[in-house]
């Protein structure tokens, strides 16, 4: 399976590459009063109104400044928001691991060289 | 199985389903039979395409439906219950297979042996009656006052009953005539086949195909004489020579009328007219002869003649007239007038402009020609030419519509919404540049796309007729199982509505006829007690009104008891007991979500089941429901909605840093903030007179006190009003509404949000929300 790999704060995370519309830049978004607290606000997306999400609330990291590395990826109906979006890999299904992390959100984990990438489910986190 | 054959299949057999639908609850409800044909018709047409299809279950059903339906309409069978309720049931279980196929492609394997045995036995009295009437068989003469032969007499017994006239014609062919029994067939196939009784000669003689002279015609119809006249005589070679009708004299007699064709008006057999016509048709001018019956209600029969003087070039034009002008003048004439005419212009010119004529019909049209310097009579053109223009105005329908996949119609609606963004965007960069070349080019721009917009808008609204249909079956049938007696009136069904509110209209509307049907209609004999007809009225109306489509559900029943309902809205802790509310206030409390829970519905009078669901759905509408009742009288639900739901104009509005739209058509007035006074803790402006709260956006929207807010922007509901306090008016946009993600609908200030013309989002305000 390919899957593109992102960063959040300073851990790696990866979602399957089919699920992934685009990525894109950020843009000027619009916040939405008594939205969801992940709901960060709406955006115009090329004539679409889409829904902004961050993925650091999601993940329950703290949240953080945008930076110039600071990327959209559009999944389903929403555009997530991540600290940089970093490569396409490819990796056999047999390396992905179950970890005790394993929730509903996270598929598994797969090791790269040193590093862990969490593999996140598409399907739900389009649902968020 | 090709998909779009299958599409195509679905949808047109939808259509035939719902015409068999609506004809039998038509029938049911009137006794009268002739929506028999059009069901008939339906069912044929069904039974080919799915055989065609291969959709064997659906085409047997179908088949023996038609067996049936050809009984009725040959008038073998009468209308009763147990034949429509086979209709019924047949028609269910082909809906139920239809939507299988929808779903698979494949036919469901449901077992329809019952609906074939119901509809066999709901056939087979036909049998007898077959064999009480040997119709074809029995020798019939025709004497001049009476009819003979018992079996005639029989079958017209019947046929009369159900409401069918009987003409008899005799028909003959012109003398060059090559093929006069293929003439016939073709005539023949002008009458249903099941309402022709009986031909003189008989059947084997005319199908041993050499017979020649005239043929004696006797069939059932509901049409009137002069709708036979027409259909017969528009099969060229055929004249009809005489046509009359059977009428009941008392149990046993009938006698045949006169004659009911006009009397032959040939005043061209006359040599001296004819001399006159020669002497015309020499100089080059065309000679028409015309004759033309007026319909049976023109009031000013020579009025409209001299009408149609003027309409062929004036009095002058005129040869000779039958009867003479001066007694058309005095309208002393009956209703066939007969002319002969000169002209320049040629026989369809002349045709259009009689045609023209209101009415008035043409039965006859001759152009006179020169042959050996003697003039002769054309043949009748009349009925070919009338022929010639339907063809072409059918022909002209049929290229002026198409099916269009209502994706494409959504996308279509989406980039004109585009444009229509850009359009504002380029309307700002003109007013910021000020060129004169592009300050035209933008407003002719801005001209089209609004043109664009109407067209689009207009193509996106469907008669509501589509969603209306389906309720006189239910309500039919709800009615039934409850044991009630209702008679259900529909009106306005080609009101117009957005297709994306029409598709979701129907539940809400069911809804509420539910409750009119279950809590509002009295039991019969309830009714009978309080003075009312049994039958009760439930009447479902749509109409359009300014920028909005009304749908209302009236009934005739018991209405809303006013202590019943407030005792239990205070029961179940919406009101407080000392509250004062007026009747219109407790009516509405019916809304109320958490109000209706099944246990209390039956012990209550009024109504209750899923009224909470009827106005959360017209609300996702941007609709809004209210109800009236007068206890006794009975109860109506009012439904607003707009006519297209996504552009919009709206009033941008500054709150805190962001900018917000709020639909103008919410907007009563906008003002300064002044004189706000504080009442029992809450901010209050009076207003017209009134204490309008106030409530400030920026505080509900969590913004910091900006201490700016200087405006406020009075929104209303029917009486109620409140004031929006906002920092900033920023002027009014036409916009297009794009609806939020689900995730943030359940947000209750939002209709949605909209791209402005800089390329941001604005939130568009839902002002009900800050009414509430």
């Amino acid at each position: 399976m390919k899957l593109v790999t992102f960063r959040i704060d300073h851990e790696l995370y990866a979602v399957a590459v089919e699920s992934v519309r685009s990525i894109e830049k950020v843009q000027p978004i619009r916040p939405i009063p008594h939205a969801p607290e992940h709901v960060i606000g709406i955006m115009n997306l090329r004539g679409v109104v889409m829904t902004v999400a961050d993925l650091r609330s999601i993940l329950h990291f703290p949240l953080a400044d945008f930076t110039d590395d600071t990327r959209l990826m559009v999944i389903g109906q929403t555009a997530f928001v991540v600290d940089e979006a970093l490569d396409v890999q490819d990796i056999s299904e047999d390396q992905l691991e179950m970890r005790d992390e394993t929730s509903d959100l996270v598929l598994g984990v797969v090791q790269d060289d040193d590093q862990l990438i969490v593999v996140l489910n598409d399907q739900k986190l389009a649902a968020y | 199985m090709n998909q779009e054959y299958l599409s195509m299949f679905i949808d047109e057999t939808r259509e035939h389903l719902q015409a068999w639908s609506d004809g039998l609850i038509d029938m049911e409800k009137t006794g009268d039979t002739s929506p028999v044909a059009t069901i008939f018709r339906a069912a044929h047409t069904i039974k080919g395409m799915s055989m065609t299809m291969g959709y064997n279950r659906m085409g047997e059903i179908t088949h023996k439906a038609e067996n049936l339906l050809d009984d009725l309409r040959n008038a073998k069978l009468s209308v009763s219950t147990p034949i429509v309720s086979a209709l019924l049931h047949a028609l269910d279980l082909l809906e139920g297979l239809l939507d299988g196929i929808e779903s698979s492609g494949e036919e469901p394997e449901i077992d329809f042996q019952q609906v074939i045995n119901e509809l066999a036995a709901a056939t087979s009295p036909v049998a007898q009656l077959q064999q009480e009437s040997p119709i074809a068989t029995v020798p019939y003469v025709a004497t001049q006052n009476s009819i003979d032969g018992d079996v005639i007499r029989t079958v017209a017994q019947k046929v009369m009953n159900q409401g069918y006239r009987i003409y008899e014609i005799e028909i003959g062919f012109e003398k060059d005539c090559l093929m006069p029994l293929a003439r016939f067939a073709q005539w023949l196939q002008r009458i249903d086949q099941n309402q022709l009784l009986h031909t003189v000669p008989n059947a084997s003689i005319l199908d041993a195909g050499d017979y020649q002279g005239n043929i004696t015609v006797v069939l059932a119809s509901t049409e009137d004489v002069e709708a036979i006249g027409k259909l017969l005589s528009s099969i060229s070679e055929i004249l009809i020579i005489s046509m009359s009708e059977w009428t009941k004299q008392d149990d046993t007699t009938y006698a045949r009328t006169d004659n009911l064709l006009p009397p032959d008006h040939h005043i061209t057999a006359d040599e001296a007219v004819t001399s006159v016509i020669a002497h015309a048709l020499k100089q080059g001018i065309h000679v028409y002869e015309v004759g033309v019956l007026l319909s049976q209600t023109c009031q000013m029969k020579g009025a409209r003649i001299f009408t149609l003087f003027e309409a062929i070039g004036g009095q002058n034009h005129l040869l000779f007239t039958n009867p003479h002008v001066q007694q058309i003048e005095q309208e002393q004439m009956d209703r066939y007038v007969l002319f002969v005419m000169w002209s320049n212009d040629p026989i369809d010119i002349i045709h259009r402009a009689i045609d023209h004529v209101a009415e008035l019909e043409i039965v006859e049209l001759r152009e006179w020609q020169q042959e050996n310097d003697q003039a002769v009579r054309g043949p009748n053109q009349s009925t070919s030419m009338s022929a010639k223009t339907q063809n072409s105005v059918q022909e002209r329908r049929k290229m002026n519509t198409i099916r269009v996949d209502t994706d494409k119609l959504d996308d279509l609606m989406n980039l004109v919404s585009e444009l229509v963004i850009d359009k504002t965007r380029l309307e700002r960069i003109r007013a910021e540049i000020g060129h004169s070349g592009l300050t035209e080019t933008v407003d002719h721009m801005s001209r089209l796309s609004s043109q664009l917009q109407e067209l689009i808008m207009s193509i996106r609204m469907v008669p509501v007729e589509s969603v209306f249909n389906r309720f006189p079956r239910m309500v039919r049938d709800t009615a039934q199982q409850l044991h009630k007696d209702v008679e259900f009136t529909v009106t306005g069904q080609d009101t117009e509505l957005d297709r994306t509110v029409v598709e979701e209209i129907g539940d809400p509307i069911m809804h509420m006829l539910r409750n009119s049907l279950d809590h509002g209609i009295e039991a019969p004999i309830d009714r009978r007690i309080s003075g009312k007809p049994e039958k009760g009225n439930i009447a479902l109306r749509a109409y359009a009104a300014g920028n909005h489509v009304f749908i209302e559900v009236e009934d005739d029943g018991r209405g809303i008891d006013r202590e019943k309902v407030f005792k239990k809205a205070v029961e179940s802790g919406l009101i407080k007991a000392s509250d004062h509310l007026s009747d219109h206030q407790v009516h509405q409390l019916l809304f109320a979500s958490g109000f209706s829970t099944a246990d209390t519905i039956s012990d209550l009078s009024g109504r209750g089941v899923g009224l909470d669901v009827v106005r959360a759905k017209i609300e996702s509408l941007s609709g809004k429901v209210d109800i009236f009742s007068e206890v006794g009288k009975g109860t109506r639900f009012v439904v607003r909605l707009p006519m297209t739901l996504a552009i919009m104009d709206g009033l941008m509005v500054r709150i805190g840093a962001h900018p917000y739209l709020i639909p103008i058509s919410s907007i009563a007035e906008t003002d300064t903030l002044q004189n706000a006074k504080t009442v029992h803790g809450e901010e209050v402006v009076i207003w017209r007179g009134k204490v309008v709260p106030l409530v400030r956006a920026g505080q509900v929207f969590g913004e910091p006190a900006s201490g700016r807010e200087s405006f406020v922007v009075f929104v209303n509901r029917g009486e109620k009003v409140v004031g929006i306090v906002v920092d900033e008016l920023i002027g009014q946009f036409e916009v297009v509404l794009k609806t939020l993600d689900q995730k943030l609908k359940s947000i209750p200030y939002f209709a949605g949000a909209t791209i402005l013309g800089d390329g941001e989002v604005a939130l568009i305000i839902d002002a009900n929300s800050f009414i509430e």
